[in-house]
């Protein structure tokens, strides 16, 4: 069956069974191997997509359900002007360590920062409850998204 | 305040950071090979039986599998092993835990691979399966026939008179406690993939491998193809903490098994239900400890028995138990030490490296046993700490003088104090606590860590580097350590710049390559900045030595002493560039490559009253954690409020990366202190737990954003940068850190004595107390 979606800013019509989950669709058949798989069962978030604006577990959605809708994955993030401020930070700040679940961890603070430019702690910690990092001990995520969050802020006001 | 070199003790983007936020690193299982074949493996149904037949018509017939692979397509040699040779990659002759690889489907899809491994049937028979180490000691059922008490390993650090020490104390503590097994819960699942030459027998091997050597020595023994094809390219890897050694070598030696038969290549990774089933995990230890102290609470001797629980397979076993029974009694002063540590072969997942490797379990034991004594003593978990704790010139519980570092244990206590508050928190809880539900806690542990493997590993606890100056004056430089998220290759890079005398942007690390970096040590044992400082100050010393030659031909003149200090070459008086001494050295072709190489000198661990003494580690990292708890006595819920670890790792090479491994190290701990469940099942030794639906991760929402990573550096003069082990300290106090602040809300010193302390047991425990009048 033939799925028409935007991905990542560009118009895509893909042959694909629609009962396929988006994750083995963006990796497999389109090749893009940024977004990950670590658990599949919605609990781990490397594999978090942003379709139409918010943040989703790739591997609980299938393919069919993206029909017509907005799907951003990493490999389109460095196009965006908050995408670019976030992955700076993220490489200043120390938010990197394995780096497998960052692809996840951007998406998610991608998507809080594009609905809600000045987040509390807290509203950043629930958002990004859903990615889990072995590595890092999330503080440092934590401060980037602060930094980040602080970067949209001085670029508004000039 | 340390001072900064040109490079060092800045605070460096890492190497590999800008891939990884576009998304562009590769792992394992985003590498795209031309036509794979896919493994599915069939895993053994019982923990202990014996393997009567496999049926692999059905998936045989299966359209697009190309062949179902068992212990009979092993060339060569059947098992695999680091230290001792005892795991087979396919269950040989009987299933020894349920994580155990009957054979694999190879398939041209993972689907068609997935689906006829459902098809394959196998016969068993059933044996008695045994899941407590304890009684599994002397059982007539015997797991490994070499070992028949099924006893592994047996390490005993001893120091003076036990007996005479116990009987002349005033105060007597006695207890005993359990840990639970741990998963290191990467979040990239096991993936190997495998490339064979069609010029001549090679294979390549990708993926998550964090011990390359070590991973070509098995494919080499068990296919018949020499090590030197065999090359080990080691992907991105998604974490390890230790975790990504044996079964990932298992997983391996399959495909190349298969690669090397089949010709093609071989894409083989894990479900994440998969990856628990088999791999190992950190052991479960049981603890019986006896301490005796004066009347002020100051400790005259320790006596510990403990038993690990091995699993199926030796493993890291018996290196866990050296460091349980060497670094266990903690960084206190004690007239007599007597610690025995048992490795114990069950049909349990089988156990082995991670991060810690037999500390955190043993920290629990003795923090929460300081605890009892200080309690004892009628003084504070502080003060009883501050009594004992080592310092300069002192001697350790093994007997070793600390003449030669700095015992900066006291100074890491204090900072971690100073930050969280101690004092004047710790009066106040317990006021705070007489009258509230909720209560609160303070928790301290501290740890003393033996840099790298210790005299366990005396005489081969080496390291080698190959460092190339090109004619450009960049650099090329290879390591065989392999980068596992900590930051080591940008830590490398930069003790290779500030070993050469260059800028850092001359530096280009490669990726390890077992062809192109001289054979070196696992990345393991919190070695790397210790080992590789080591072997790049060789290497550089080296080329230093074959520019001076080339400077003094080139000049015709003699050079006693030459400086390389930041791009500048000073000697006799002159100063030039270094790219004008590269150029010079290559004008008369002489070549500034060298490889380096580092052993760790040997120590002086001798056998003494039945058991070993004297010096079990070459230098030591000290480190405090402290945590601040609430716990809610009606439910049994605990909320970590804040976290604190002074970790002294002599010299932070990179101060950011360095404060990441205790950021991370201390969450780390929080999900082995108070979530991380496996729910092993007793009578079948199964795990329940195979997803992070139910082994439940600490997650954004529950560490508290107001943890502090402390530096207390210390350069330390045994290592070549003054850097030593960080990845391990981090993580292996602050399960016991908080165990303890939990136990002082519900105002009993080593009230809980099992990890974790999960909801459950917090619940239960305070209704105990509540018959106690709590
Ligand atoms: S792979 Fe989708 S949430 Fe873990
Ligand atoms: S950086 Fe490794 S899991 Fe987050």
């Amino acid at each position: 069956m033939k799925i028409d979606f935007t991905l990542n800013n560009k118009h895509i019509t893909l042959d694909t069974e629609p009962t396929k989950r988006l994750v083995d669709a963006i990796r497999d058949d389109l090749s893009l191997t940024g977004t990950k798989i670590g658990c599949e069962v919605g609990e781990c978030g490397a594999c978090t997509v942003v379709i139409d604006g918010e943040a989703v577990t790739s591997c609980l959605v299938l393919v069919g359900q993206v029909q017509g809708k907005n799907v951003l994955t990493i490999e389109g993030l460095s196009e965006l002007e908050i995408g670019r401020i976030l992955q700076k930070c993220f490489v200043e700040n120390g938010a990197v360590q394995c780096g497998f679940c960052t692809p996840g961890m951007l998406m998610s603070a991608y998507a809080l920062l594009n609905k809600n430019q000045n987040p509390s702690k807290e509203e950043i910690k629930e958002a990004m409850s859903g990615n889990l990092c072995r590595c890092t001990g999330y503080v440092p995520i934590l401060n980037s998204i602060e930094k980040a969050k602080d970067e949209l802020k001085t670029l508004s006001k000039k | 305040m340390i001072d900064k070199t040109w490079t060092i003790g800045h605070d460096t983007v890492r190497v590999d950071a800008w891939a990884k936020v576009r998304g562009e690193a590769k792992y394992g299982d985003d590498l795209r090979l031309d036509r794979p074949l896919f493994l599915k493996a069939v895993y053994a149904e019982y923990a202990h039986a014996k393997l009567i037949k496999i049926h692999k018509e059905d998936a045989l017939k299966v359209d697009g599998v190309v062949g179902v692979f068992d212990t009979n397509d092993v060339p060569k040699e059947k098992m695999i092993g680091e230290l001792f040779v005892d795991q087979y990659v396919f269950v040989d002759d009987k299933t020894r835990y349920f994580g155990d690889v009957i054979c694999v489907v190879a398939g041209e899809s993972q689907a068609i691979a997935d689906e006829a491994s459902k098809l394959i049937k196998v016969d068993y028979e059933p044996l008695p399966v045994l899941t407590d180490p304890r009684t599994a000691i002397g059982n007539e059922q015997v797991i490994n026939k070499n070992y028949k008490d099924n006893v592994c390993g047996d390490i005993h650090a001893i120091k003076g008179d036990i007996e005479e020490e116990l009987n002349n104390s005033d105060i007597i503590v006695e207890d005993k406690f359990e840990t639970d097994f741990v998963e290191h819960a990467y979040i990239e699942p096991e993936c190997v993939v495998v490339e064979p030459s069609l010029m001549r027998d090679e294979l390549t091997i990708y993926g998550s491998l964090q011990a390359p050597y070590n991973l070509r020595i098995s494919v080499s023994r068990m296919t018949g193809i020499p090590e030197s094809q065999i090359i080990i390219k080691p992907s991105n890897i998604g974490g390890s903490f230790g975790g990504k050694i044996e079964t990932a070598e298992a997983m391996a030696c399959r495909a190349a098994i298969v690669a090397n038969i089949t010709k093609r290549n071989v894409h083989y990774k894990l479900t994440r239900e998969e990856s628990i089933r088999e791999s190992y995990k950190r052991h479960p230890i049981y603890f019986d400890m006896k301490l005796g102290a004066d009347k002020d609470g100051k400790i005259k001797g320790l006596k510990v028995d403990s038993i690990n629980d091995a699993g199926a397979y030796i493993n890291m076993s018996v290196g866990v138990a050296y460091k349980t029974a060497t670094l266990g009694p903690g960084p206190y002063k004690m007239n007599a030490l007597d610690y025995d540590a048992k490795a114990v072969l069950t049909n349990n997942s089988h156990t082995g490296s991670m991060r810690g490797f037999g500390t955190p379990q043993a920290i629990f034991a003795m923090e929460n046993l300081m605890d009892e004594l200080a309690e004892k003593v009628n003084v504070s978990p502080y003060e009883i700490r501050k009594r004992n704790i080592l310092h300069d010139n002192d001697i350790t519980p093994c007997g070793h003088k600390l003449d030669f570092i700095n015992v900066s244990i006291g100074e890491c206590m204090e900072k971690c104090a100073k930050e969280i508050d101690y004092e004047s928190k710790y009066k106040e809880f317990k006021e705070y606590n007489k009258t509230h539900k909720k209560k609160k806690g303070l928790g301290i542990a501290l740890a003393m860590r033996g840099g790298s493997i210790g005299a366990d590993g005396n005489g081969f606890d080496v390291s080698r580097c190959l460092i190339e100056i090109e004619p450009d004056a960049s650099v090329h430089f290879n390591i065989g350590l392999v980068e596992l998220g900590q930051g080591l290759r940008t830590t490398q890079a930069m003790m290779c710049a500030e070993g050469l005398g260059c800028s850092l942007d001359r530096v280009t690390i490669g990726e390890t390559d077992t062809s192109r970096s001289p054979v070196t040590g696992a990345c393991i044992a919190s070695r790397g900045t210790m080992l590789g400082g080591g072997a790049i100050k060789d290497a550089c010393d080296k080329i230093h030595d074959i520019i001076k030659v080339a400077l003094e031909k080139v000049n015709d003149e003699e050079i006693d002493n030459i400086i390389f200090e930041n791009e500048k070459v000073t000697f006799n008086g002159k100063t030039i560039s270094f790219e004008e001494a590269v150029k010079k050295c290559y004008s008369i072709n002489m070549t500034p490559m060298a490889v380096g190489t580092y052993q760790v000198p040997k120590t002086n661990w001798v056998p003494y009253r039945g058991g070993m003494t004297g010096e079990p580690f070459y230098t030591y990292t000290f480190s405090c954690a402290m945590a601040e708890v609430e716990v809610d006595t009606d439910t049994g819920f605990t909320e970590v409020i804040k976290m604190v670890d002074a970790v002294d790792m002599g010299r932070a090479i990179n101060p950011i990366m360095a404060k990441g491994q205790i950021y991370g190290g201390m969450v780390m701990g929080q999900g082995m202190g108070l979530t991380e469940d496996l729910a092993h099942n007793k009578k079948d030794g199964t795990l329940k737990n195979l997803n992070f639906d139910n082994y439940i991760l600490p997650t954004f929402s529950d560490v508290p954003d107001e943890n502090v990573a402390i530096l207390n550096e210390h350069p330390d003069g045994r290592s070549a940068f003054g850097g030593h082990s960080l990845g391990e300290p981090g993580t292996e106090t602050s399960a016991s850190a908080i165990a303890c602040a939990v136990n002082m809300a519900l105002g009993k010193a080593g009230c809980i004595k099992t990890l974790p302390y999960d909801l459950d047991k917090v619940y239960f425990a305070c209704r105990n107390l509540e018959k106690e009048g709590f």
